[in-house]
């Protein structure tokens, strides 16, 4: 099995997930929350929902200001929800010079009770102590606002370099339990840790569809500073569109979990999309003979079967698959048929855009 | 000729329509990103709305100039042009596209080739 397929298994079962690795001095904060914000209509908790959204802004603003940004291997965030919580997990990497502080301001946050954490808040705040790298409020207010689940680990990577990782919850039902167990964030956090090594920076996602999802994600696709050729970039853009709304429109759901999946893998030579959802056997057999049969024809064949399309205007006809084989040219589509049970299938589409 | 005008703000997933009147004919700019999930919801009235303001003049003018567009979108421009054509032969359609955005330029150079007759004109548009 393929490492995307044991990635969408793992997390088959959760409503909503994004993940995002990369250089998080390249993309603009507000797009990743509003991805998460698109989900809103579909969380049945809002009110945790726009907590995660705000106290997600602190730790993502925490991985722009606080890493040593070396490269993009090590920074990344991931959120999700598994019906009993919202989990948020971040790592980046700090200098080891800088290790030693921020664990002894971490450990001063950790070890209050709320009603000292509250004093510290304000107290930073009236003192003007927030600087413009926050004096550690973000933290403090992380904290404060996520019933102290709070968690994190310092790791030595090198002697230049240290691992730094948060954990964070927004419960569903809050208790008065003061640990958290973060087994499953730390599972899935290494599952997409190995499934996007290698890569410059990768995106993965599980939820809501909609159109607002998708402007969501063009913009943060636009705001990625990395991206400079143009051409390459409308190319992605246009075949997201299409292949995102071919999930809203196609995909049938076992279960209100099973939404569908998107991958997004920047490389050196190409990026790859990858989107994942559940279908009837007899519709994935009949997108695979479309494939096939895209797949086989040349360029002029490919613009002549996009023209045909266009013109009869009467025919319910897609012409997506056509514009996404075209845009690809030379590459090929790939579907793979996975999980299957009974007559459903999960359906895995994969298409590679060279960079120019 | 009618004196209707015509204004739509974009939406996230809708383009802006905008009217213009140029001597005695109109001018119409469609900008933006059309990928509404329902395309008729959006086409079918402004297709009724443009037929309106359009009655009577000639020479008419549909501008568009789209970042992007769905494949169900392209079906429904191609309808829009075709009909305006109908009611005006010398519609004048200027079809512009972002440099380097390959797909909308190909979008443009398939309609053009499929509307037989209508001065259909593409031009790149440089963004610094």
């Amino acid at each position: 099995m393929q490492l995307k397929e044991q990635v969408i298994n793992d997390t088959s079962q959760l409503p909503l997930i994004v993940y995002y690795k990369g250089n998080y001095e390249d993309i603009s904060t507000e797009t990743l929350i509003n991805i998460i914000e698109s989900n809103e209509k579909l969380a049945k908790r809002k009110s945790q929902l726009r907590k995660v959204m705000f106290l997600s802004v602190e730790a993502i603003q925490n991985i722009q200001r606080y890493s040593a940004h070396k490269g993009n291997e090590w920074d990344h965030y991931l959120l999700f929800f598994d019906g009993d919580s919202y989990q948020v997990v971040t790592q980046n990497l700090i200098h080891n010079k800088d290790s030693q502080s921020l664990k002894d301001k971490l450990d001063v946050i950790v070890s209050k009770d709320q009603t000292e954490l509250d004093e510290l808040y304000f107290k930073k705040i009236e003192s003007g102590e927030a600087t413009e790298k926050g004096a550690g409020l973000g933290l403090i207010e992380i904290t404060r606002k996520s019933n102290k689940s709070i968690r994190y680990e310092i790791k030595k990577v090198d002697e230049e370099y240290s691992l730094f990782n948060l954990y964070f919850a927004i419960p569903i039902a809050i208790t008065e339990e003061t640990t958290f167990d973060f087994s499953k964030a730390i599972n899935i956090q290494a599952k997409l840790d190995q499934f996007s090594k290698g890569t410059e920076s990768c995106f993965y996602y599980g939820g809501d569809f909609s159109n607002s999802f998708i402007a969501s994600l063009l913009d943060l696709l636009v705001s990625k500073k990395a991206e400079k050729n143009d051409n390459t970039n409308k190319k992605v853009h246009h075949i997201l569109i299409e292949l995102t709304q071919n999930i809203k429109k196609h995909a049938q759901f076992k279960n209100e979990n099973a939404r569908g999946r998107i991958f997004i893998e920047w490389n050196n030579q190409h990026i790859e999309v990858s989107t994942y959802n559940n279908t009837h056997l007899d519709n994935a057999k009949e997108l695979q003979k479309k494939v096939v049969n895209l797949n086989g024809a040349n360029k002029e064949q490919l613009v002549q079967k996009s023209k045909d399309v266009l013109a009869d205007l009467d025919s319910a006809n897609g012409l997506g698959l056509i514009d996404v084989a075209n845009l690809i040219y030379p590459n090929k589509m790939n579907v793979t048929v996975c999980n299957e049970s009974n007559d459903h299938v999960g359906l895995l589409f994969s298409i590679k855009i060279n960079n120019e | 000729m009618s004196s209707e005008t015509l204004y739509i703000e974009a939406q996230e997933d809708t383009p802006m329509v905008k009217h213009e009147m140029e001597g005695s004919s109109n001018v119409i700019t469609i900008a933006g990103v059309s990928m509404p999930e329902n395309t008729l919801d959006f086409y079918l009235p402004l297709l009724q709305q443009i037929d309106l303001v359009c009655t009577g003049a000639k020479k008419n003018k549909l501008v568009f100039h789209l970042d992007y567009m769905n494949s169900m979108s392209n079906k429904q421009v191609l309808k829009l042009i075709s009909s305006t054509f109908k009611n005006d032969p010398e519609l004048k359609v200027i079809w512009k596209y972002s440099n380097g955005d390959q797909l909308i330029k190909m979008k443009g150079e398939e309609m053009r080739s499929i509307l037989d007759g209508v001065d259909f004109s593409i031009e790149e548009v440089v963004t610094l």
